[in-house]
């Protein structure tokens, strides 16, 4: 059994992507409607909106926080050609309440994209203050804050043309100091005799450049999101791929390539077709043991992989819009005419638990003469890595015998 | 290895997120953020395909999943057998003497701990309100299963068996976990009534179970309390169930002689049962068949058994007393396919018995203990060296087994904000991928009270991961910096010995002195001893501060030596030059010569160097006539003291 927590985000359309911070503790919610949300959980658990802002003219595809090493710094992109920095600062005021006020200024506008940005995304912080953002018009671009101190500078230091369309990136989190600074960027474009859609790119400390290192000719289909595995350790790349299926691929670098020409890496790949139609999101857990793969078919699946690297889906989650089993209380707690662009801390947190609904295949009949009726476990409690198999009934235990107690 | 293990289905309770579909964010290691979503494609808008979801309303589920081991009365379990598992680790691998021993008393602990465990919850079930009920007496179910398989794993894998006849411990086992009818026997006992069938509604059940159980004495008892105890069938079962012979290692008798001395008993019995000497009393007449190893009449008792194992016992105690540990698969199998056994318990203990730990383990995963049972028998089998688990491709997989329960394991405990500590523990016996999750999830715990911070800097340091400790200094400090609380990042930034960080503090200190003439945090500056030498920007702060105090003090000639110091030791950063020169002007003036030649020469040569700051073009002039004057005195007294 899951417990939940459910919060009404009051966007005025759809939610195009969360982002938590490193800890987990905030929340960034951006839209259709062309705002960006902040949450702060407290020590309970709950919710908390504590800044909502415009902050561009057009759909808000993405967002995404920065090391806290670097301050409370969010990044943004949109419809609307720009990306955008954002930081959370202090205030300073003197007036009654403004000292310790908490507000979010734009620090940049990234406006190099001539169509719409549709990725943006922090290096890893061993690199510096760096990010990059692709757009539709194929191309990469990686911006500097030479000064992590002051967040107002930003200098384009790289525009990478891919030719393709882009719709993600990814970086690769792995902080070994081993491999060079690598990035990976996917590719929606629907011709599938444009070849391979997924590039992967490395930065030459030598030539200072970003080069094309691999092409991952075996996916062809649209991909319309890409992700690093934590690396923690292994001698390998994990990269979750959600294009007509879910594909993880691992990259193991060989060495000597360069004088002999031959590819940067071994690659194996693992293609999953459980979602039976398009995968639009993938996304790990920060220790890259779990992948959550989200697809048309309105089902999010969990892949754990065993210690010999078996990868298998462990869990679905569904919308569910008739729960039996659900304890849901209605969910509005702020009125309905709550005016909007007024920022005013509301708790919008209910709890609510959900059950496991069923097994996906129905479990082996129970054959037994045991005449002990089964407590109801119900998917009660599942494994916390969720490898539950809730289903199984028990026997009641049989009462201690060291110290037996007289019934009254 | 074929995974067949189902997938389950949660159901998200959220109309939007059924028609539009959803899409998942991971907070962590183990939470999960789910929203509704729907593709949108970045070259057409999606107005027409919000109407269709409208009217709604975008909410954010966070799920995790809920882990048992956090509850309060399992809290006890964690921490103890936390113990147990550190001072396994520490038991050194030595060829020369028998670990054993030593393990089967960490597995007693375990299960000793386990069994505490189960009291302690149903103590607390006894005084609990009925919704909460439930609940416990499904931790009570799980537990109870853990320990009765964690008890038949130490009888067949950790304890060494005298002579291989497993029978006593297995009856012992089976004893030990189905007592129902032997407390029912020693109720009619305790009565002590003549005629005990006729008060006694369970009666026969009673002895049924004690004799499928293998305790003889107990059942002599009750057919002594029997209204018809004195009729020769009464008679001739207990003169037949006294005589029965019981093997025992130590009872002086090798296997061969025991076997013939039993079946020359057995044979006995089976002509009494063929000359009908029972033949009175029919239910006296089973157990005498099941005593003589009749397999019609064991499967008759069957309804009498919770489960096929008990059966298992009856079955060996009756017919194949000294059934040795690899004889026992073969018995398993039968009477557990003959039962149809296919409950998830039945077939971990039968796994057990097939010596097929593989698959133990991987049962045991599924026991909805959150790992806590895998992770701990796996690891004491481990260091039992009973461990052997051998891949598809011949590769033996063993240690990655091991670690990753372990790491699962841990990485369960991490999440919880008063036990990740102990999680800790177990990652940092993962040799392979522990010291790398352990390095990912301290630095997301970091966050909270400083205590707590504190505490996750010093596991960082015991396991050498210095980085984790810069990192989470550095956003400390980098928050204390933004709130302008200078003198607490200083400190930051000295726990984790950052040099550069301390001379970016350093700097706005001397800045901050520059522009607005007052330093900050005097009592930390004053005192920081040593720690100043992490870098030399700050080591040029604290002694400028050392300056400043013995000036205060009115210790003239001490600051005027620490400031020459200063102006020749070439840390001093280029906007502070003018503020330094200046501090030179009231020792120039001095009543008293202060300065001596040689230093004011010093100061001349710096002054010419550096004194090219805008910002003292106006005090030049001052400051080269105070020398100047300076100069004359000095050189006049000090003439003066060379002729003497």
């Amino acid at each position: 059994m899951f417990e939940a927590h459910s919060i009404n985000a009051e966007h005025k359309d759809l939610i195009h992507d969360i982002a938590y911070d490193f800890y987990g503790q905030r929340m960034a919610t951006c839209s259709s409607d062309q705002f960006v949300k902040v949450w702060d959980e407290d020590e309970h658990g709950n919710w908390h909106l504590t800044a909502s802002w415009k902050v561009h003219s057009g759909s808000v595809w993405k967002v995404t926080w920065a090391h806290p090493e670097f301050g409370q710094v969010l990044a943004t992109c949109s419809f609307d050609r720009t990306a955008a920095v954002w930081e959370e600062i202090v205030g300073e005021g003197s007036g009654p309440g403004e000292r310790g006020m908490r507000h979010w200024v734009r620090r940049t506008n990234l406006v190099d994209s001539r169509t719409s940005v549709t990725d943006v995304k922090f290096a890893p912080k061993t690199l510096g203050l760096l990010l990059a953002t692709c757009s539709a018009d194929g191309v990469i671009r990686i911006y500097e804050a030479p000064d992590v101190m002051n967040l107002s500078q930003w200098t384009l230091q790289h525009d990478i043309s891919c030719k393709l369309p882009c719709s993600c990136l990814t970086w690769n989190p792995s902080l070994s100091r081993l491999h060079p600074p690598m990035l990976a960027v996917g590719s929606d474009d629907s011709n599938t005799s444009n070849g391979g859609k997924v590039f992967i790119y490395e930065y030459s400390e030598n030539s200072r450049r970003w080069t094309k290192t691999e092409t991952l000719s075996n996916v062809v289909d649209p991909v319309h999101d890409i992700a690093f595995a934590p690396n923690l350790g292994r001698s390998f790349h994990t990269l979750a791929i959600a294009t007509k299926d879910v594909r993880i691929i691992t990259l193991k670098p060989v060495q000597d390539s360069a004088q002999s020409g031959l590819s940067r890496f071994e690659i194996t790949t693992a293609k999953f077709e459980d979602h039976y139609c398009t995968v639009w999101r993938v996304c790990w857990n920060i220790m890259g043991t779990i992948l959550a793969s989200s697809g048309d078919d309105g089902c999010v699946r969990l892949w754990k992989d065993n210690y010999i690297n078996n990868w298998k889906c462990v869990a679905v989650l569904k919308g569910d819009g008739t729960s039996a089993q659900s304890t849901e209380t209605p969910l509005t707690t702020t009125p309905p005419n709550h005016p909007t662009g007024v920022q005013q801390p509301l708790s919008t947190t209910r709890n609510v638990t959900i059950a496991t609904v069923t097994a996906e295949k129905p479990t082996a009949p129970i054959m037994s003469t045991s005449k002990w009726q089964a407590p109801v476990t119900k998917g009660r409690f599942s494994k916390s890595v969720w490898l539950g198999n809730p289903a199984e009934p028990s026997p009641l235990p049989p009462p201690i015998l060291d110290r037996p107690k007289s019934k009254k | 290895m074929d995974e067949t293990d189902n997938a389950q289905i949660i159901g998200i309770p959220d109309d939007l997120c059924r028609k539009a579909g959803i899409a998942a964010t991971w907070i962590g290691s183990n939470k999960i953020g789910v929203h509704a979503y729907k593709h949108v494609s970045v070259r057409k808008h999606c107005e027409d395909l919000c109407k269709d979801l409208a009217p709604f309303e975008a909410k954010v589920h966070s799920l995790r999943p809920e882990v048992i081991l956090f509850s309060a009365p399992l809290r006890k379990l964690v921490n103890e057998s936390n113990g147990v598992f550190l001072s396994i680790q520490k038991m050194k691998p030595s060829a020369s003497s028998d670990t054993r021993p030593e393990l089967l008393k960490h597995s007693k602990q375990y299960r000793s701990i386990l069994r505490a465990c189960i009291e302690n919850i149903q103590d607390v079930l006894e005084k609990s309100t009925p919704d909460y009920r439930s609940t416990l007496e499904q931790y009570l179910t799980i537990f109870y299963n853990v320990e009765c398989v964690w008890h038949l794993t130490e009888i067949l894998y950790i304890d060494a068996i005298p002579g291989e006849v497993v029978l006593p411990q297995l009856l012992e086992w089976v004893r030990f976990h189905f007592p129902k009818r032997e407390l029912m026997a020693a109720k009619v006992l305790t009565k002590k009534n003549i005629a005990s069938e006729l008060g006694n509604i369970n009666y026969w059940e009673a002895i049924i179970g004690c004799a499928l159980h293998g305790k003889l004495e107990v059942v002599r008892a009750l057919l002594s309390l029997h209204s018809k105890a004195d009729h020769p069938a009464f008679l001739a079962a207990e003169n037949a169930l006294r005589t029965m012979p019981i093997y025992n290692v130590y009872g002086g008798y090798s296997i061969n002689e025991f076997m013939i001395r039993w079946k020359h008993w057995q044979l006995d019995l089976l002509s009494r049962l063929e000359s009908k000497t029972f033949i009175s009393e029919p239910n006296l007449e089973d157990i005498m068949k099941l005593v003589a190893g009749d397999d019609t009449a064991l499967w008759d008792f069957s309804e009498y058994t919770d489960a096929w194992y008990e059966l298992l016992a009856a079955k060996l105690f009756y017919s194949v007393p000294c059934c040795k540990q690899s004889e026992l698969s073969r018995h398993a199998n039968n009477i557990a396919a003959k039962w149809q056994a296919s409950k998830h318990q039945d077939n971990v203990i039968l796994s057990l018995m097939d010596s097929e730990l593989h698959h133990v383990i991987k049962e045991i995963q599924y026991m909805n203990d959150n790992g806590w049972f895998a992770a701990h028998l796996t690891d004491l089998l481990y260091h039992c060296g009973k461990l052997k688990v051998i891949h598809k491709h011949q590769i033996n997989v063993t240690d990655q087994l091991h670690e990753a329960l372990l790491l699962d394991y841990g990485t369960t405990l991490m999440s919880h904000h008063s036990l990740w500590q102990v999680g800790a523990s177990y990652l940092e016996h993962c040799s392979e991928q522990g010291l790398a999750r352990l390095e990912t999830l301290l630095q997301t715990l970091s966050s909270g009270s400083e205590a707590k911070i504190n505490k996750i800097i010093d596991i960082a340091r015991e396991n050498n991961l210095h980085n984790v400790v810069n990192s989470i200094c550095k956003i400390q400090g980098m928050k204390c910096i933004r709130q302008d609380r200078l003198g607490n990042a200083l400190t930051w930034a000295l726990k984790a010995q950052d040099g550069a960080f301390a001379t970016y503090i350093a700097d706005q200190f001397l800045k901050h002195y520059a522009e607005k003439g007052e330093v900050m945090c005097l009592d930390l500056l004053e005192n920081l001893g040593n720690c100043m030498l992490v870098s030399d920007r700050l080591t040029f702060l604290g002694k400028y501060c050392e300056f400043h105090q013995t000036y205060g003090i009115g210790e003239f000639k001490g600051a005027a030596s620490l400031l020459v110091s200063l102006l020749v030791s070439n840390l001093t950063p280029d906007y502070f030059w003018s503020t330094l020169l200046w501090d030179a002007v009231p020792l120039l003036e001095a009543e008293d010569v202060i300065l001596s030649s040689e230093d004011t020469f010093e100061l001349m040569r710096s002054v010419e160097e550096h004194g090219d700051d805008p910002k003292f073009q106006d005090k030049i002039e001052i400051f080269r006539l105070a020398a100047a004057r300076n100069l004359a005195r000095a050189l006049n007294l000090e003439g003066c003291q060379g002729k003497h």
